[in-house]
């Protein structure tokens, strides 16, 4: 004959016996338990925000470094948006500078038809305003072969009428060198 | 292969070995079979692997090779978990050592294998004071074991060991630790237990006078069990 017992509830009966039993014969090794894991967890924790927020500032840095914006408007069609929008975030309280992009498509080239070999490659064209994006995204500015790679220089390279910048990547597909004439 | 177990043996092993590490052999082909309600008493030398013997009928230890099933269960098939609580269930271990929780009261150490199993505290202490009662010790369950002998502590590890009606008791050397007179007492009380709720029990002893009081006495050998 055996005992006939449930097994789906936790022991927590023999688990409150031990603790109280344990409390009656040593409260102070008990207090001294309790507080050693608080503060283990508290430490662990601190140091778990600390990594957070010096990652954060990194990040931040970073950012601010390579002149990204902190907040980036995208139209959701490829039409883009009214220009109207525009000035309106430019003037959203918290707003201390805004910078428009205009997005293409665009190709040098032939592309690839049906029975034909392609001779060009894509590209994305972006359109800015020099002056707000010296403030906003100065890296999106082109960088001059000739002059000097301030940012008033690159301000003003800007206004090249005779001149596209292209990233180094476009530059390499094209089988171009920086100051060689433009693909037309 | 081995034969399957005698369904009306609540204990059956079968062809069981162990050797020790470093390779000395305690036993091999060892095989024994006990009845519901039958009490065996086992001798032999010191390190023959007596203690070795209860702990694999435990489920405490693993066998080389053999069978051991309990209540018609073959231990061999158990994983951990389940050998756990077929040992919970079924079988009551009282040891030499007593291995009472000093900072439970006497009446939550005779609980404790009632309330591991879920039982219900308030029904479990009623039963843990009825038992204390059986062996003696009426109305100290709010006490604690230092405030006990060695023999009553010995008293309260039998009480702990027969509390949830097991089939099985094993006991290794309950009395090795008491003087002559108080061990005769508690082999008698563990002895009259064990048969008022129709157990079998597997005795360890040295003891002429406990081995007496058996329904069978074997030794345990290099050959395995024999009797005496």
């Amino acid at each position: 004959m055996s005992a006939v017992v449930g097994r789906g509830a936790l022991p927590i009966v023999p688990a409150r016996w031990m603790a109280i039993g344990e409390w009656r014969a040593h409260p102070a090794r008990l207090i001294v338990g309790i507080l050693a894991i608080a503060i283990g967890v508290a430490l662990g924790f601190a140091v778990h925000l600390v990594n957070r927020t010096a990652l954060a500032s990194f990040d931040r840095a970073i950012a601010s470094v390579n002149g990204a914006a902190d907040l980036q408007v995208h139209s959701a069609t490829p039409a883009g948006f009214a220009e109207g929008l525009y000035p309106r975030v430019a003037m959203v309280a918290g707003v201390a500078s805004a910078s428009p992009v205009v997005e293409l498509a665009a190709s040098t080239g032939k592309l690839a038809i049906p029975g034909t070999t392609a001779t060009g490659s894509r590209l994305t064209l972006l359109g800015i305003d020099v002056l707000r994006a010296a403030k906003v995204t100065p890296s999106l500015i082109g960088m001059p072969v000739r002059s000097g790679s301030g940012i008033d220089s690159r301000r003003a390279a800007g206004f090249d009428s005779d001149a596209i910048f292209v990233s180094r990547a476009a530059l390499q597909s094209m089988h171009r060198r920086s100051g060689s004439p433009s693909p037309g | 292969m081995h034969a399957p177990a005698t369904s009306l043996a609540v204990l059956d092993i079968r062809g069981l070995a162990k050797a020790v590490p470093g390779g000395r052999r305690l036993f091999a082909g060892l095989d024994l079979a006990v009845a519901p309600g039958e009490i065996i008493a086992i001798m032999g030398e010191s390190g023959i692997g007596k203690s070795t013997l209860l702990n694999l009928i435990a489920g405490l230890d693993v066998a080389d090779a053999g069978h051991i099933a309990i209540a018609g269960r073959d231990l061999a098939g158990l994983d951990d978990d389940t050998r756990t609580l077929l040992r919970r269930d079924h079988v009551g271990f009282v040891f030499q050592a007593f291995h009472i929780l000093p900072h439970l009261t006497l009446a939550q150490n005779i609980a404790l294998p009632l309330v591991l199993a879920h039982g219900p505290a308030a029904e479990s202490l009623a039963r843990a004071e009825t038992m204390l009662a059986k062996v003696g010790l009426g109305g100290r369950g709010h006490d604690y074991p230092a405030q006990l002998s060695g023999g009553e502590l010995q008293r309260i590890a039998i009480a702990r060991a027969l509390v949830h009606r097991p089939a099985l008791i094993l006991a290794d050397e309950p009395t090795g630790n008491l003087d002559p007179e108080t061990a005769e007492r508690i082999l008698a009380l563990l002895l009259a237990e064990a048969r008022a709720s129709g157990a079998a029990a597997v005795i360890v002893t040295h003891s002429d006078r406990a081995a007496a009081v058996a329904d069978r006495v074997l030794v345990l050998g290099a050959s395995g069990l024999v009797p005496r």
